[in-house]
C-alpha cells in the first residue's frame, strides 16, 4: 500500500492540482483494522472528490456501514486527469482514501449512480483499481460490484459491469445486502450462488439472472432465468424517517467542496408532480422529519463538524410544513456560534419573504427560482403549478428587502414547446427587471441569471415515452434565447446539447447500450459530464461499433403500451398513473400535490404499504 | 479580550492541506470545541486569528504559531486541551501562552526558521562545502509580474548534512525571506520532503524560539 510519507508518492502529489483530493484523513473519516473486519467495503463515487463529498446519500451510507463494528467502509472517487496520469505512469493502482488500499483488495465495491454521464468513470475507476470491468470476468476472488442511486432505476446500460443493483433508499437495505455477502464469504460460496442469495433481499436486482425475451422480433421484457426469482423488483423506502439512521458525524473535507456545509435532510420526497422530474417519482411518498428530531440532529452535527452553515435540504424545502418555525428555532439556538441557515431552493408559490429574510440574517446570497417554462400553457403541460404573478410577487418582495441577485431556471425542448414559450422566458426575465425598477427606480445592481437545461426524457416519469428535441433544434432555440436575452442585467447559461443527447440515450437505453459504454471506455471516454473532457466523436464511433442507433433512444416517440427496457423495475408508481399523467399533459390538466390535497392515485402508498394519510403536510395532516 | 499564542504541529496527514484550508479547519475547530473565540465585526464574521507565516503545501511542521483572541479568560492548559480534543488528525497544539500586555503581530516578528529536508539520496559533501564557501549565490525569483535576481547566500545561516537528508536554518519573514524549495533547487536536490522544526524571532543579534522571546519580552 502507498503511504503518505513515501517520498516518491509525495513527489507525485506535489505535481497534481489540489492534492488533498487524494490524501484522506479528513475529520470524522473512519479508520479501522482491515484484518479484523468481516467485510471490507469501498464506497465509490464516479465523479471527482468535491462532487462526491458533497453528496449527502454517500456520506450517510458511509456512516451507516461504519456503524457496524465488523464492517469497514472506505471511500474512493474518480481522480482528476492529472492524478490519473500519474497513477498510470507509475503503475500505481487507484486506492481508497482511508488507507490507500487498492480497489481489487476489497470484498465489495458500491457505486453511487447519480448521473448517466458518469458511467464511463465507473469503468475507468475499476480499470485503474485493477478490477476486471465485466461481471463475467470477476469471480469470488474479486470484489463484488454493486450500485445504487437514481440511475439504478434504468440499470440495463450497466448490466455487463455491475453484479447487483440496489433500488431505492439505501439506509436499511444496504446492511441487509452486506449481511448476505458476509454470510456468503464465511461459507466460501461461489459468486453465482451469492448472487442467487442476494435476489432474496427485497429491492435487489441481479441483471445476470434475467434475460431478454422477444415476441416476433419485438423486445418483450426482461424475465427471470429460473423460478423463485422475482419478476418485478420493487424499490425500498424508509418508512419512519425520524428513526432512520442519520449519522451524528459527517466527514468534513479540508478542501472546499461544492456543498461545503451541513446538509440536514428535512424531508424526503416531493409530490408536486412535475411530469419531467424523475426524482419526484422515485422518492415518493413525501415523508417529513419531525422538528424535534431535526433540531437535535442539527445540534449534534454542528458539534461534530464545526460547520458554520446548515442547509435545510430536500427536493422542495420551502414546502416543509413547519419551515418558519424550524428556521426560527435553529437561528435562535445557533446564531451565537455564528451558524447560518440556508435553503437550497425556494418555490415561487410557497416563497415567503419572511423566511428568506430570516435566512439571510447571516448570509446574503442570490435567490433561486425555477419556473421551468416560460408560459402558463407550458407550465400546465409539465404540471409546474406556479404563475407569473407568483414569481413577480416573490421577486418584488425580495427586491424590497434588499436582494439584487435572482437566478431563474428553465428547461427548453419540453414536449409541445414552441417559440412562443421561449418568448415567455424572455418576457419573464424582463418583467423581473421591471419589477426591480419599480422598486428601486433604476436597474442599479440587479443581476438576473437565466439558465436553461435541455429536456431529457427519463425512465419512470410521465414523459418517458416522449422524444428529446433534436440537437439542431435545441441549439437554434438556445441561439434564439441568446439573442433575445441581451441585456446588461441578464446572464444567460445553457447546456451542451451533445451531452444532453448522450444523456438521453442512456436514460432510456436498454442492454445493448452496455456495448456502447464498453466501446466508449475502450476509446478513453471519461469525465463526460465535464464539457472540456466530453468527446462527442468518440461516442459516435462507439455507437457505430456496437451497432446501436442512438437516435432511436433519444428521439424515439414510444408507444405507451410498448414494453420498456425498465419495466421489470418498479418505482412503486403505477405505470397506468404515468400514462394518465402523460395524457393529462397534452390536455394541459393540472394534478394537485397529494401532500397538500387529496391522493392523486399514483399507487405508491398502496404498493409499498404506506399510509396515504401520513403524506399530508401541515394543516391537512 | 485575552489574547493567546498557540504553537501547533502540522503532521503527515495534513501535509497537503493548503494554508487557507488550515484556516478553515481551525475555524471549525473553535465551533466544535465551543471555544469562546472572538469574531470580527461586520457581515461576514470570522474568528480573529493571525498566523506567523503561511506554510507551503507539502511541508510538515512542529513550529507553527497563531494568535487568537477569546471573549472570556481561559487557562492556557484548558485551552490547549479543548483545542486538541477538537482538532482534526494531523493538527495539534503543542503549547499555549497567554499574552500579558500588547505584543507586535506574530508575522512581524518572524526572522528565521529551521527546516529538515528528507531526501532519497545524499548530497556530495563538496557540494555543500562549495555552497557555504561562496559569498554570493544568485537565483532568479519569479513572482506574478516580475522576475528578479536575488542573492540567497546571506539568507542561509546554517546547513548540515544529516543521515536522512539536510538540516538548515534560513531567513524567513517579512523583511528577508528564503523559500526552502529555492535553496534546495540551488543545491540541485530534486526529490525532497520538507519539515519545519522551529520558527525563530530575534532578540538583539540572537535568534530565539517564539515562546522564549515572549518570556524575555514580558520580563
Ligand atoms: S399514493 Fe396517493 S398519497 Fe401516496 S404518494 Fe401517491 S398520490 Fe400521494
Amino acid at each position: 500500500m502507498k503511504q503518505l510519507n513515501d517520498i516518491n508518492y509525495n513527489q507525485l502529489l506535489h505535481e497534481v492540482e489540489k492534492p488533498s483530493r487524494y490524501t484522506g484523513s479528513e475529520l470524522n473519516s473512519v479508520k479501522k483494522n482491515w484484518d479484523e473486519m468481516n467485510l471490507n467495503v469501498l464506497l465509490a463515487f464516479p465523479d471527482i472528490y468535491e462532487v462526491a463529498m458533497s453528496h449527502l446519500g454517500f456520506k450517510i451510507l458511509y456512516h451507516v456501514i461504519n456503524s457496524q463494528t465488523k464492517y469497514w467502509s472506505q471511500r474512493v472517487n474518480m481522480p482528476w486527469i492529472d492524478y490519473e496520469e500519474k497513477l498510470m505512469e507509475n503503475n500505481i493502482p487507484l486506492s481508497s482514501l482511508e488507507e490507500f488500499r487498492p480497489l481489487n483488495e476489497f470484498d465489495v465495491i458500491g457505486f453511487t449512480l447519480q448521473y448517466e454521464m458518469s458511467y464511463t468513470n465507473i469503468l475507468r475507476m475499476l480499470e485503474l483499481g485493477k478490477v476486471p470491468v465485466k461481471t463475467k470476468d470477476r469471480s469470488n476472488q474479486h470484489p463484488l460490484v454493486i450500485a445504487g442511486g437514481p440511475c439504478a432505476f434504468n440499470p440495463e446500460p450497466l448490466n455487463q459491469f455491475i453484479d447487483a443493483f440496489i433500488l431505492g433508499e439505501g439506509e436499511e437495505v444496504t446492511l441487509e445486502v452486506l449481511n448476505v455477502i458476509e454470510q456468503g464469504k464465511k461459507e466460501g460460496i461461489s459468486k453465482e450462488t451469492l448472487l442467487e442469495n442476494l435476489v432474496n433481499v427485497e429491492g435487489v436486482y441481479v441483471p445476470s439472472l434475467y434475460k431478454a425475451t422477444d415476441i416476433n422480433g419485438q423486445f418483450a421484457g426482461l424475465n427471470p432465468v429460473a423460478e423463485g426469482i422475482p419478476t418485478k423488483i420493487n424499490k425500498r423506502i424508509v418508512k419512519d424517517i425520524d428513526k432512520s439512521p442519520f449519522p451524528q458525524e459527517l466527514v468534513v473535507p479540508f478542501m472546499e467542496i461544492v456543498h461545503d456545509r451541513i446538509m440536514l435532510e428535512i424531508c424526503r420526497g416531493c409530490t408536486r408532480g412535475c411530469r419531467f422530474c424523475q426524482a419526484g417519482m422515485l422518492y415518493r411518498p413525501v415523508r417529513e422529519k419531525s422538528m424535534d428530531v431535526l433540531v437535535s440532529q442539527a445540534e449534534k452535527l454542528i458539534r461534530s463538524t464545526g460547520y458554520g452553515e446548515i442547509s435545510l435540504s430536500s427536493l422542495s424545502s420551502a414546502d416543509y410544513s413547519q419551515i418558519n418555525q424550524l428556521v426560527e428555532k435553529l437561528m435562535e439556538k445557533h446564531q451565537q456560534q455564528n451558524v447560518g441557515i440556508s435553503l437550497p431552493s425556494l418555490r415561487v408559490d410557497s416563497f415567503s419573504i419572511q423566511l428568506a429574510e430570516m435566512v439571510q440574517q447571516v448570509r446574503k446570497t442570490g435567490l433561486t427560482f425555477a419556473p421551468e417554462a416560460g408560459t402558463q400553457r407550458l407550465r400546465d403541460v409539465i404540471n409546474k403549478n406556479v404563475t407569473e404573478q407568483n414569481l413577480i410577487n416573490a421577486v418584488t418582495e425580495a427586491f424590497n428587502s434588499g436582494w439584487h441577485k435572482v437566478k431563474l431556471y428553465f428547461m427548453i425542448g419540453l414536449p409541445t414547446e414552441t417559440y412562443k414559450d421561449l418568448d415567455g422566458i424572455v418576457d419573464l426575465a424582463f418583467k423581473v427587471i421591471k419589477a426591480y425598477k419599480d422598486v428601486h427606480g433604476k436597474k442599479g445592481k440587479l443581476q438576473v441569471t437565466v439558465s436553461t437545461s435541455s429536456f431529457v426524457p427519463k425512465a419512470h416519469t410521465p414523459f418517458q415515452w416522449l422524444p428529446q428535441m433534436s440537437q439542431k433544434e435545441l441549439a437554434s432555440r438556445q441561439d434564439y434565447l441568446k439573442d433575445k436575452l441581451r441585456s446588461k442585467q441578464i446572464t444567460y447559461n445553457w447546456h451542451d446539447t451533445r451531452i444532453s443527447f448522450i444523456e438521453a440515450v442512456f436514460a432510456r437505453g436498454g442492454r445493448e447500450l452496455s456495448d456502447v459504454l464498453y466501446a466508449a471506455w475502450e476509446k478513453g471516454c471519461k469525465l463526460d459530464g465535464w464539457d472540456n473532457h466530453f468527446n462527442y466523436e468518440k461516442w459516435m464511433e462507439s455507437f457505430a461499433e456496437a451497432n446501436v442507433n442512438p437516435q432511436k433512444y433519444a428521439y424515439g416517440m414510444w408507444d405507451v403500451d410498448a414494453v420498456l427496457p425498465w419495466d421489470h423495475i418498479s418505482s412503486g408508481v403505477d405505470k397506468h398513473y404515468m400514462q394518465k399523467e402523460y395524457k393529462k399533459a397534452y390536455k394541459q390538466l393540472i394534478t394537485e400535490d397529494c401532500s397538500f390535497d387529496k391522493c392523486s392515485g399514483c399507487g405508491i402508498c398502496k404498493n409499498l404499504g404506506y399510509d396515504t394519510k401520513k403524506v399530508r403536510r401541515g394543516d391537512n395532516a | 479580550m485575552p489574547k493567546y499564542w498557540l504553537k501547533y504541529v502540522k503532521g503527515e496527514e495534513a501535509r497537503f492541506i493548503s494554508h487557507l484550508d488550515i484556516l478553515r479547519a481551525i475555524e471549525r475547530t473553535f465551533r466544535r470545541g465551543q471555544i469562546p473565540v472572538e469574531y470580527t465585526k461586520g457581515f461576514n464574521k470570522r474568528p480573529k486569528v493571525s498566523f506567523a507565516t503561511p506554510l507551503s503545501l507539502g511541508v510538515t511542521s512542529k513550529g507553527e504559531y497563531v494568535e487568537i483572541a477569546l471573549t472570556e479568560e481561559w487557562s492556557e492548559i484548558h485551552l490547549e486541551d479543548e483545542l486538541n480534543k477538537a482538532l482534526p488528525i494531523g493538527l495539534g497544539i503543542s503549547g499555549v501562552r497567554k499574552l500579558h500586555g500588547k505584543m507586535p503581530t506574530l508575522g512581524s516578528l518572524v526572522k528565521a526558521a529551521q527546516y529538515n529536508a528528507f531526501t532519497d539520496f545524499s548530497l556530495p559533501k563538496e557540494k555543500l562545502v562549495d555552497f557555504l564557501q561562496k559569498r554570493d549565490v544568485i537565483i532568479t525569483r519569479e513572482s506574478k509580474r516580475k522576475t528578479r535576481e536575488i542573492n540567497i547566500r546571506p539568507l542561509v545561516y546554517e546547513i548540515k548534512q544529516e543521515n536522512t537528508g539536510l538540516s538548515f536554518l534560513i531567513a524567513q519573514g517579512s523583511e528577508q525571506n528564503l523559500r526552502p524549495a529555492e535553496l534546495l533547487l540551488a543545491l540541485n536536490v530534486k526529490n525532497f520532503q520538507l519539515h519545519k522544526k522551529e520558527t525563530y524571532f530575534r532578540i538583539e543579534e540572537k535568534l530565539v524560539a517564539p515562546f522564549k522571546w515572549l518570556e524575555k519580552a514580558e520580563m
